[in-house]
């Protein structure tokens, strides 16, 4: 039990979310209670009472909550290197979170405040009041129970989007529960992270009732929390703050001359950088490694100069790239291909398939190009003279004598998920994806790319880098003999090493 | 003091166009308790609201303190305002607040110092009786106690005027009485003008000077209390006067009895002051040998003092008889009026 648990990752990971969760949280509070403010008075028969303010803002605040979150973060990358520095790490996620949860907040803020009774407004006018202070001496004590009550929803509802934020290596539980656990198979990861999730949550949910238990006078029904809870809200609160603080100055512990920064993909290229850690460590190189859930972000971070070099894409995927993005980057070493596999749950070999057989395949271009490519090869399908194999589509197909209906739509990580429910007559599905779901290429295919392949991994960096020392470093360390046998060792043939 | 030049409030309530005050024009003198009474809708609240400035005319203007309030800034506005001290019928206080927190944020919004805010607190404490409970929170508090916290704060700022909106009607009668008798004790004591609005008879009876009754937007009686009271002239005010009585019943049994005892006379006799304790029915009764049956009566207590109204079916043995009589009951300064039937 728990043997696959890395304390100390799992506690970094906790501060993590702590972190974001309590500095969004602390902006989003400013923010929302601000812009709720701005909703609420410029309402109609408001202190400041403007038709035209309140549309923007409703139409801004309507918006922004409609975008999903991980669009935001994608949206909002530019901004967020601007403003941030950087589109990697806790940091990087900070304005999606904010941006994503202060509009939220803004609308349980402005619901707060329609709640306070007018009669007491307008007691306080009749006092001679001025609208600041009846904003500040009325408004925001009378409605404190309601926005206190809003903080907590939108606390709680940060901790889960900071688990989307690892989208983007912010890191934190939810990111670890989905590398480690799901893609790794560490149950045990996964249980440990969800349950200090809920620790989380229920930590910021009680602490929230009880602040609101101890302020709220509306009732004369005596509720209020004795010593010994108010003591342990104290300390809650002082725990908490102190994680989040200490996080932030791990964060701040600036990076040396001497770090490599990699982003991969978790299987199998960080475990293969892991590998060969200690040889660079050999060197005086601290290899740092940046693991991404997708394919987008670690062209973009190389490229924006987050990272130093990426190691998780072929040849073929980095062209089609290159051309889309005009990336100034380069591949500079190839390390290992991951054959490409077909796989039945009905057939045990190609020539057997029916007619109208359905062929399923991820939605990446690259990819289908690379099957075409294969099936071209068994002389299942022909493809038409002097189409090149890495940009083939389906409308270069000139033959195909079996009449294969072929799928492409689905995410490449959901294809072993489609096996096991049958999906398809023939399913190809990336090594690595099918590694992760506890398929063995070499037994369980009935089609496997070859070494010869062009869709080996590469070492990517910038142009301005590639002639870089620890760049070179990197390399021998992929091509040694150490590597070479932890590939081979650990994928049993499934990943091949390339000299 | 305050002066209403043909105020007319007019506003739209979708595409309608609602009058809610209509041309009204007096003036209520310095020192004074004045009630305006009328029933909801009648535009009372309205033209309360228009004394601090809450509402503006759309025509003609109200003359506060030498002030046309519609012609002053936003700032000499809330100035002027912390001349004038309103309370409400649901008291209107803040939760958040205890009874001295309360009380002070009138002061706070007058920019008073905060080492003369406390010593002042306690003052307005001491005034409205509620020494012991200024830590309380309004949850903690009874009505009365919740309205008295509500005079306090009206009056913290030395205020010239107090504005009360049906400040009893969510009260109970005793508790009523009690805020009515602390509200004539604070005109007394302080000299403040109270301008206040109801829609109950007994509280102008208890507490005003003068009253004006309202009716849809317009003023269509006003007067001192006691003659109103005497000599109610339109529909309205005669309704309010005779609340306890339902007028059709009243009339019918009167119908009934000059049709019975067609040689009696219906008679309805006004005491005023001192008078209503005197027997001068049985001392007529005694003198001329008539008889009365008593048909309807009552009693109402104003500030100057009692008011009784008596219905009466006089039967004597001829016409100059009972003509003594009426002369007799005449000259005991109580007003004889016949009922015309």
């Amino acid at each position: 039990m728990f043997t696959n648990i890395q304390w100390d990752k799992m506690i970094l990971a906790f501060g993590e979310t702590l972190y974001m969760t309590v500095v969004a949280g602390l902006v989003c509070f400013v923010l929302g209670l601000g812009l709720g403010l701005c909703l609420y008075v410029t309402d109609k028969d408001g202190l400041y009472e403007n038709k035209w303010l309140n549309a923007v803002l409703t139409t801004v605040v309507n918006l922004f909550r409609a975008i999903p979150f991980v669009i935001l973060i994608i949206l909002l990358l530019p901004f967020t290197k601007q403003v941030v520095g950087t589109i990697l790490g806790a940091n990087a996620a900070l304005p999606a979170l904010i941006i994503g949860m202060s509009p939220f907040y803004a609308r349980l803020v402005q619901v707060a405040l329609r709640e306070v009774d007018y009669g007491v407004i307008e007691a306080a006018k009749a006092m001679g009041a001025s609208n600041w202070d009846i904003i500040f001496k009325v408004l925001i004590p009378e409605s404190k129970p309601a926005w206190l009550g809003g903080l907590t929803s939108t606390v709680v509802s940060l901790v889960g989007f900071t688990a989307m934020a690892g989208v983007i290596g912010a890191g934190g539980l939810g990111n670890l529960a989905y590398l480690d656990g799901f893609q790794r198979g560490f149950e045990d990861v996964t249980l440990i992270a969800t349950a200090l999730i809920l620790v989380l949550v229920f930590s910021f949910q009680w602490l929230g009732e009880t602040t609101i238990a101890a302020i709220d006078k509306r009732s004369n029904i005596a509720k209020k929390p004795g010593q010994v809870k108010k003591g342990i809200a104290i300390v809650v609160s002082a725990v908490l703050f102190a994680g989040a603080t200490v996080t932030v100055i791990y964060q701040a512990t600036p990076e040396g001359d001497n770090t490599l920064i990699v982003g991969a993909t978790a299987v199998p290229h960080a475990e293969i950088l892991t590998a060969i850690q200690p040889l660079l460590a050999e060197q005086g190189i601290e290899l740092k490694i940046v693991e991404f859930q997708d394919y987008v972000l670690p062209n973009k971070a190389l490229a924006a100069n987050e990272i130093d070099a990426n190691y998780f894409q072929h040849e073929p995927y980095l062209t089609q790239e290159i051309a889309q993005n005009g990336y100034d980057i380069v591949s500079v070493s190839k390390v290992h291909i991951e054959p490409m596999g077909a796989y039945s749950n009905q057939y045990t070999n190609l020539a057997d398939l029916p007619m109208n057989a359905t062929v399923l395949m991820s939605n990446s271009v690259s990819d289908q190009s690379r099957i075409l490519a294969l099936l071209a090869g068994e002389g299942i399908i022909t493809l038409s003279d002097g189409v090149d194999a890495t940009t083939a589509t389906f409308t270069d197909i000139v033959s195909n004598p079996k009449n294969l209906q072929f799928k492409y739509d689905i995410e490449a990580k959901l294809l072993p998920t489609a096996y096991q429910n049958d999906e398809a007559a023939v399913i190809f599905i990336n090594t690595n994806y099918a590694l992760e779901a506890g398929l063995n290429p070499e037994a369980d295919s009935l089609l496997l790319e070859g070494g010869d392949s062009p869709y080996a991994n590469i070492v990517v960096t910038r142009t301005d880098n590639q002639e870089d020392s620890k760049i070179k470093v990197l390399i021998e360390a992929l091509h040694s003999q150490t590597a070479k046998d932890f590939i081979i060792e650990k994928y049993e043939g499934a990943v091949l090493p390339i000299e | 003091m305050i002066t209403f030049k043909q105020v007319t409030k007019q506003y739209s309530k979708g595409n309608e166009q609602i009058t809610a005050v209509q041309a009204v024009d007096f003036t209520i003198n310095k020192g004074e308790i004045f009630g305006i009474i009328g029933y909801s809708g009648a535009g009372k609240s309205t033209l309360l609201r228009m004394i601090n400035g809450l509402e503006l005319p759309s025509a003609g203007s109200v003359i506060v303190n030498g002030f046309d309030l519609q012609t002053l800034d936003p700032k000499s506005l809330r100035t002027q305002r912390q001349t004038i001290g309103m309370i409400f019928q649901h008291f209107n206080l803040l939760w958040s607040r205890t009874v001295a927190q309360n009380i002070a944020l009138a002061l706070e919004v007058a920019k008073i110092p905060k080492n003369e805010i406390q010593a002042r607190v306690q003052e307005l404490i001491i005034l409205v009786g509620l020494e012991g409970r200024e830590s309380a929170y309004p949850s903690q508090l009874s009505g009365g106690q919740k309205q008295r916290v509500g005079i306090a704060r009206a009056l913290a700022n030395n205020p010239q005027i107090l504005l009360a909106d049906e400040a009893t009607s969510a009260l109970d009668p005793e508790t009523t009485e009690a805020i009515l008798a602390l509200l004539t004790d604070i005109n007394q004591k302080l000299g403040i003008t109270i301008v206040f609005i109801t829609h109950e008879m007994q509280v102008v009876k208890n507490l005003a000077h003068r009253v004006a009754v309202m009716e849809e937007g317009s003023v269509v009686e006003l007067g001192d209390v006691l003659t109103i009271f005497q000599n109610p002239q339109k529909a309205i005010t005669k309704r309010f006067v005779g609340e306890a009585t339902t007028e059709s019943d009243y009339e019918l049994t009167l119908d009934e009895l000059a049709h019975k005892y067609p040689q009696g006379k219906l008679w309805t006799l006004h005491f005023i002051k001192g008078d209503v304790e005197k027997p001068i029915l049985a001392t007529a009764m005694k003198k001329y040998g008539v008889d009365f049956s008593i048909i309807q009566g009552s009693i109402a207590k104003t500030k100057e003092g009692s008011v009784g109204q008596l219905t009466v079916l006089v039967q004597g043995d001829d016409q100059r008889q009972l003509m003594d009589v009426k002369a007799f009951i005449q000259s005991q300064s109580v007003n004889v009026q016949e009922v015309a039937h």
